[in-house]
C-alpha cells in the first residue's frame, strides 16, 4: 500500500475499515505530469494552464457490484428518517480515486478573472439610472400606484435595518426589483434539496475519500477558472447522487468530475469540453463512461439543477451587510472549507452561509450579528450558534497535508492571504 | 416509444443559428447551422393526452471522436467547429430541461417528461395548437384588442414567474410563444435561457433574435438583467397590437439600432449613462422621433401606448419590470377570468 492509501485508511474514522476483503491497491501515477504538459495547448481556448493532477489508480480487481433495487431502508443513525429508495448500481470499469497533488502552477491562474474582481466592478455602478428617457414626456402618464407599495415594503423593515434593495435600485447587477423575492424563493426551495447523510449506506466510500474528492474538485475549479457557484453546485450534485446511489470507490472520481461537468454546463459561459474533463481525470475514464454517467446522474437527480447554494446566500448577506472584500474572502474561505466536511452536508445552505459569516466576524472581532444580517438572512444568533461552533472546530483542526488545495488557494495574495489568519481556540461568542 | 404514439411531425427544433454563448462559435458558418431535432405531435397511450415530443439525437457526441477529439487537430486559436457546436448543443439541451423542470407555471410550457435511450433524448412537452407567429399569419391584419391585452398579460405573468425565480429567457419572440384553443399563452423554448446570480455576472451578448434584441445588447452589453426580456416583451406587444407586423424588422445590427433610434430618438449619455462605453457602441445620428407611438400602433389605447413606452426604453435601468407592467392601468379592465386563472 502506498502512502496516500494509508493516509486515507488512517483518516477514516473507524467502522469502515475492512468492510471489503479485497482492498484495492492504490498507486500514485507520477508519469502523467509530462504527458499533461505536452498536451497543455489542447485544453480548450480559455484555459490558461493545464491541470497538474495525478490520480490514485486502483489497480487490479474490478469489484463486483451488487444490484440492490427498490430497497427502502430507514436510517438508524443520526435519528433521521432517511430513505434511500433505490440503491441500484451498474458495474463500472473506471479505476481511480482522486488525489490532491502539490500544484503550484494552478495557484497562479486565478487573479483577474475571479468573481471577486467582478464583485467590485459590478457594485461600482457604471450604469446609472436616469429618469430621462428619449421619449416624449407628454406620452408618459403619471406612475401607477407606486407610492403606496413602496411605503408598504418600508413598513416591513425592522429598526436599524437598511433597505439594501432600495439603495441598489439603480445598479442593474443587483436586480433589486427581484432580489428579495428570489432569496425568499431560494430559502423555500432549499428544503427540496436537503441531503441525507449517506455514508452508512455506502460500504465502499469513506468520508475521507469524499474530502479528497472535494479537494480535487476545488483544484479543477481553479485550473479551469470556473465560477465558485459551479464548484458548489458540483459538490451538491455529487452529494445528491450519493444519497441515491451506492457506488464503488473506483467510480468516485468519475461521479465527482461528471458532477462538475454538469454544473459547468448549467452555469459557465464557456463550459469546458468533455475532453477537458477526461484529461483532468488523467484519462482514467473514457468518453462513453463520462457521458453515460452524465445521463445517469441527471436522471437520478431528476434534472433539477437549480439548487440554492450556500455561496449565493453568502454573497447576498455580505452585500446587504456591506461586508468588505477582504472579510468576505475570509468568509468564503471558511465556507469553502465546509464543502470538504462530510458532517456538514445535511446543513441548510442558507444557515451555513450565515454561520460562516458569523464565525468570520467573530474571529475578526466585529459585532457577530446585526439586525441587518438577521433581517436579510432570516436567522437569529441562536439559530446559527451551534453551526458556527461546528465551523469553528472545523477551522481549528490542524491542516492535512493531502487536503491543502483550499488552504493554498486562500493563502494567495489575490485572496488576501486569508488562510493565514490565525483561528483563536476560543470564540468570543 | 411504447408510451407515446406518434401522430405527425409538426416542426423542427431550431437552435444554434445566431445564438452561441461559447465565443468559439463566432466562426460559425452557414454550413453547420440548422436544426437540432424534430418535433412530433403524439398521444400518450395510457392517458390519451396529446403531447409534443422534441427529439434530440445523442449519438452526435460520439461522432466527435472523428471530428474533434483530443487526437485530432484542436488548437485554442482555431477550435474544431463541429466539436464546439456539439458541446454547445449539449449545454442548450441541458439548460432547457433543467430550467423547465423548475419552472412550473400556467404561462410556461410544461415539460412532462424526459425520456432517453442510448441514442435519443426525447422531451415530452404539453401540446399547444400553434405559436404566436402562426396565429398572426391567420389573422389577416385584424386582432381583437381584448386578445392583445390577454396575451400581453399572460406573457408578462410568465415572464414575472421566470424573473422572480432567477431565470432569464433571452429569446422571446412570437415563434417561442405558444397558444392553445383556450386562449392561453405559454413561454416556450428555453434553450437560450439561463439562471442568473445576484449580483449578475457578464453573460453572452449573442442572445435574443435580432428584431427583439434590446439596444444595450445590440451594443454588445454583457452585463444585463431581467430588463433584457422586457424589451422583447415590448416589441411583441407592439407586434400584437398591429396584428403581427413586427416593430423593428432590422436586417443587421446597424439597421436594427437605426430603426429603434429613429422611432424613439437617439439616446445620449444624458438619457442613458454608460451607453457610450458599451463594447460595441457606435455613434448614430441624433435622430429626433418623427413618429409617435400613436402613429406606430394606431389601434392601441392610450394606456396601452403608455405601457409600451415604458417597456421600449433604450436605457435598460429605466425599463419597466414585469411585475410593474402587470400592475399598469392598461390591464385595469382585464377580464378576471384571465387574471385569476
Amino acid at each position: 500500500m502506498t502512502f496516500l492509501h494509508q493516509a486515507i485508511e488512517k483518516l477514516s474514522e473507524g467502522g469502515k475499515k475492512g468492510t471489503n476483503k479485497k482492498v484495492p491497491r492504490l498507486k500514485r501515477s507520477r508519469s502523467t505530469v509530462s504527458l499533461i504538459k505536452a498536451a497543455a495547448g489542447k485544453v480548450g481556448a480559455t484555459k490558461k494552464e493545464a491541470v497538474q493532477l495525478s490520480s490514485i489508480k486502483v489497480k487490479g480487481e474490478q469489484l463486483a457490484e451488487v444490484q440492490i433495487k427498490d430497497i427502502q431502508e430507514k436510517s438508524t443513525s443520526e435519528g433521521s428518517n432517511s430513505h434511500i429508495k433505490e440503491l441500484s448500481k451498474d458495474v463500472s470499469f473506471c479505476e481511480s480515486l482522486p488525489s490532491s497533488l502539490d500544484t503550484a502552477a494552478s495557484q497562479e491562474s486565478k487573479a483577474s478573472m475571479d468573481d471577486s474582481a467582478l464583485y467590485i466592478t459590478a457594485s461600482e455602478g457604471r450604469f446609472v439610472l436616469t429618469s430621462h428617457s428619449p421619449l416624449h414626456a407628454k406620452d408618459i402618464a403619471p406612475p401607477v400606484q407606486k407610492e403606496e407599495e413602496e411605503e408598504d415594503t418600508k413598513k416591513d423593515l425592522p429598526e436599524g435595518v437598511e433597505d439594501f434593495d432600495l439603495e441598489m435600485k439603480e445598479d442593474p447587477t443587483a436586480v433589486a426589483d427581484y432580489a428579495h423575492n428570489i432569496f425568499k424563493y431560494y430559502q423555500e426551495r432549499e428544503k427540496k434539496f436537503v441531503i441525507v447523510k449517506y455514508i452508512d449506506k455506502q460500504p465502499d466510500v469513506m468520508r475521507s475519500m469524499r474530502a479528497i474528492l472535494v479537494d480535487w474538485m476545488v483544484e479543477v475549479q481553479e485550473s479551469f477558472e470556473l465560477n465558485h457557484e459551479t464548484l458548489y453546485l458540483g459538490v451538491k450534485i455529487l452529494d445528491l447522487y450519493l444519497t441515491r446511489i451506492v457506488i464503488k470507490r473506483d467510480s468516485l472520481q468519475l461521479v465527482g468530475s461528471t458532477a462538475l461537468f454538469i454544473a459547468c454546463k448549467f452555469d459557465e459561459r464557456t463550459p469546458p469540453y468533455v475532453d477537458d474533463f477526461l484529461y483532468i481525470c488523467d484519462d482514467a475514464y473514457n468518453r462513453k463512461e463520462l457521458l453515460a454517467m452524465e445521463i445517469k446522474i441527471l436522471k437520478k437527480i431528476d434534472y433539477d439543477l437549480g439548487v440554492p447554494l450556500s455561496y449565493r446566500f453568502l454573497r447576498r448577506y455580505a452585500r446587504c451587510a456591506k461586508v468588505g472584500m477582504e472579510d468576505l474572502t475570509f468568509t468564503r474561505y471558511i465556507l469553502e472549507m465546509s464543502l470538504m466536511d462530510y458532517d456538514l452536508i445535511d446543513s441548510s445552505d442558507s444557515a451555513l452561509a450565515a454561520a460562516a459569516l458569523m464565525l468570520s466576524r467573530c474571529i475578526k472581532g466585529q459585532p457577530s450579528w446585526t439586525p441587518t444580517l438577521e433581517y436579510y438572512s432570516g436567522y437569529k444568533v441562536e439559530d446559527i450558534y451551534h453551526l458556527t461552533q461546528t465551523l469553528h472546530s472545523m477551522m481549528c483542526q490542524p491542516p492535512k497535508e493531502h487536503l491543502n488545495t483550499i488552504r493554498n488557494k486562500y493563502s494567495h495574495k489575490v485572496f488576501y492571504e486569508v488562510a493565514k489568519i490565525p483561528i483563536p481556540e476560543k470564540l468570543p461568542l | 416509444m411504447q408510451k407515446y404514439e406518434k401522430l405527425e411531425k409538426i416542426g423542427e427544433a431550431h437552435r444554434l443559428d445566431t445564438h452561441c454563448e461559447a465565443l468559439v462559435l463566432i466562426e460559425l458558418d452557414a454550413g453547420v447551422q440548422g436544426t437540432y431535432g424534430t418535433v412530433f405531435k403524439a398521444k400518450n397511450r395510457e392517458t390519451q393526452e396529446i403531447v409534443a415530443l422534441k427529439r434530440v439525437r445523442l449519438d452526435d457526441d460520439d461522432e466527435v471522436r472523428g471530428g474533434g477529439g483530443r487526437d485530432s487537430v484542436f488548437t485554442p486559436s482555431r477550435p474544431n467547429l463541429s466539436f464546439a457546436i456539439r458541446n454547445w448543443r449539449t449545454v442548450v439541451r441541458l439548460r432547457e430541461i433543467c430550467l423547465l423542470k423548475e419552472l412550473k407555471h400556467k404561462n410556461i410550457v410544461r415539460l412532462h417528461d424526459v425520456l432517453h435511450s442510448d441514442k435519443k433524448l426525447t422531451l415530452v412537452f404539453e401540446h399547444c395548437d400553434q405559436d404566436l407567429k402562426k396565429y398572426f399569419d391567420s389573422l389577416n391584419g385584424e386582432i381583437d384588442p381584448d386578445i392583445v391585452k390577454s396575451f400581453m398579460f399572460q406573457l408578462l405573468r410568465g415572464l414575472e414567474f421566470c424573473h422572480s425565480r432567477n431565470v432569464l429567457h433571452r429569446d422571446l419572440k412570437p415563434q417561442n410563444l405558444l397558444i392553445n384553443k383556450n386562449g392561453e399563452l405559454k413561454l416556450a423554448d428555453f434553450g437560450l435561457a439561463r439562471a442568473f446570480g445576484i449580483p449578475v455576472r457578464c453573460y453572452s451578448a449573442e442572445v435574443v433574435t435580432l428584431w427583439y434584441r434590446p439596444p444595450d445588447v445590440l451594443f454588445g452589453a454583457k452585463l444585463y438583467n431581467t430588463s433584457i426580456d422586457m424589451w422583447s416583451a415590448g416589441c411583441i406587444f407592439a407586434e400584437l397590437a398591429n396584428a403581427g407586423r413586427p416593430l423593428f424588422p432590422g436586417s443587421d445590427v446597424d439597421d436594427q439600432v437605426k430603426r429603434i433610434f429613429k422611432l424613439l430618438g437617439t439616446p445620449t449619455e444624458d438619457t442613458w449613462v454608460g451607453m457610450t462605453s458599451l463594447p460595441d457602441y457606435k455613434t448614430f445620428p441624433l435622430y429626433q422621433p418623427t413618429m409617435t407611438l400613436a402613429q406606430v400602433c394606431p389601434k392601441l389605447s392610450s394606456k396601452g401606448r403608455d405601457l409600451l413606452q415604458r417597456l421600449l426604453i433604450c436605457n435598460p435601468s429605466a425599463r419597466m419590470n414585469a411585475e410593474d407592467a402587470m400592475a399598469h392601468s392598461y390591464f385595469a379592465d382585464l377580464s378576471p377570468s384571465i387574471r385569476n386563472v
